[in-house]
C-alpha cells in the first residue's frame, strides 16, 4: 500500500480524527459516536421505523467500526465508509426477517391509465409554499410512504433525499453504478409522489 | 425528471427540457409535483438519539476499551 493510500484526504472532514486513530484508536471511540450516532440513528430509523431495529443498527454499525478501523484506506471519506457498513448491516437483517423477494417498481405503474387520469393543474400540496404544507400529519404520511418503498428503492432514496449523499457517493456506499442509483432514485421519487398524491386527492 | 431536478444533465438538453415544460402544461404540473416531493424529503426531521441508544454505546464503548 503506497503512503498517498494511508493519509486521510484533506476534503474529509474526519481526517484529523482518523490521523489520532493511528497511534490510538480506542481514544477516538468516543469522538466518533458523538460525531455520527445522530445521523445512523435517524438512517436507521428511515431504514426500520422501529426505534428498537434502529438502535440495534447503529450499534451493530459502531461495534463495525471500531472493530476493522484500522482496515480503513482513505479510498472514500470516512462517513461514506461509515455509511457502507450500516446499509450493508441493514440490508443483511432485513434479508433475514422476510422470506418474500423484493418488489421491482417499474416505470409503467406510475404513467397515468389514460389522458384523462393527466393531471392539468398543479394540486396544492405542490403550490403552496413549502412552510404552508409541512405540518405533522405530512410528516407522519412521507415517513409511512418511505417505509413502504421495497428495500432497494428505500436506501437510495434515503442516501440520496435525505441524507443528502451525491449519486456517485451512494453508488460507492452501495456498490451500484451511477445509472442504477439514479433508476432507482427516480421510481422511488415517483413512488413517493403518488401516495402523496393519492393522500391529497382523499382529502 | 429526476436527472434535470438534480443538475445532473447538460445545459443543452436542460433548456430543452424547460422549452418542453413552456408548451406542455402535464410535464410541467408532473415536474411540480416531483419536485415538491423531493422538497418535502430534503425537510425530513432528525429525531434525537434516545437514552437507551446513547448507555448503549457507553456500554459498547466502556467494554471495548477494556485491554
Amino acid at each position: 500500500m503506497s503512503e498517498a493510500n494511508r493519509c486521510p484526504t484533506k476534503s474529509d472532514p474526519d481526517a484529523e480524527l482518523l490521523r489520532a486513530a493511528r497511534s490510538d484508536p480506542r481514544a477516538v471511540f468516543p469522538e466518533l459516536v458523538r460525531r455520527y450516532e445522530r445521523a445512523l440513528y435517524n438512517f436507521g430509523m428511515k431504514m426500520c421505523g422501529v426505534a428498537g431495529d434502529a438502535e440495534d443498527l447503529v450499534q451493530d454499525t459502531f461495534l463495525n467500526v471500531f472493530r476493522y478501523l484500522d482496515g480503513f484506506r482513505n479510498e472514500t471519506k470516512f462517513k461514506n465508509w461509515i455509511y457502507r457498513i450500516a446499509a450493508s448491516i441493514c440490508i443483511k437483517k432485513r434479508r433475514k426477517s422476510k422470506y418474500a423477494p423484493e418488489r421491482e417498481l417499474s416505470l409503467d405503474e406510475f404513467l397515468p391509465a389514460d389522458e384523462a387520469a393527466v393531471e392539468q393543474a398543479v394540486p396544492s400540496w405542490a403550490a403552496l409554499p413549502l412552510d404552508r404544507v409541512l405540518n405533522n400529519e405530512l410528516r407522519h404520511r412521507l415517513e409511512a410512504a418511505i417505509l413502504e418503498l421495497p428495500d432497494k428503492y428505500r436506501v437510495v432514496l434515503v442516501l440520496r433525499d435525505i441524507e443528502g449523499f451525491s449519486t456517485e457517493e451512494s453508488g460507492q456506499i452501495l456498490n451500484l453504478t451511477p445509472a442504477n442509483v439514479k433508476v432507482r432514485l427516480h421510481r422511488a421519487r415517483l413512488f413517493l409522489r403518488d401516495r402523496l398524491k393519492s393522500y391529497y386527492d382523499d382529502e | 425528471m429526476s436527472e434535470y431536478l438534480d443538475n445532473e444533465l447538460d445545459g443543452s438538453l436542460c433548456r430543452e427540457i424547460e422549452a418542453h415544460l413552456e408548451r406542455c402544461h402535464a410535464c410541467k404540473v408532473c415536474m411540480t409535483t416531483l419536485q415538491r416531493t423531493v422538497a418535502l424529503c430534503r425537510q425530513a426531521g432528525k429525531a434525537q438519539v434516545p437514552d437507551s441508544l446513547s448507555r448503549r454505546l457507553r456500554e459498547l464503548i466502556g467494554t471495548l476499551a477494556k485491554p
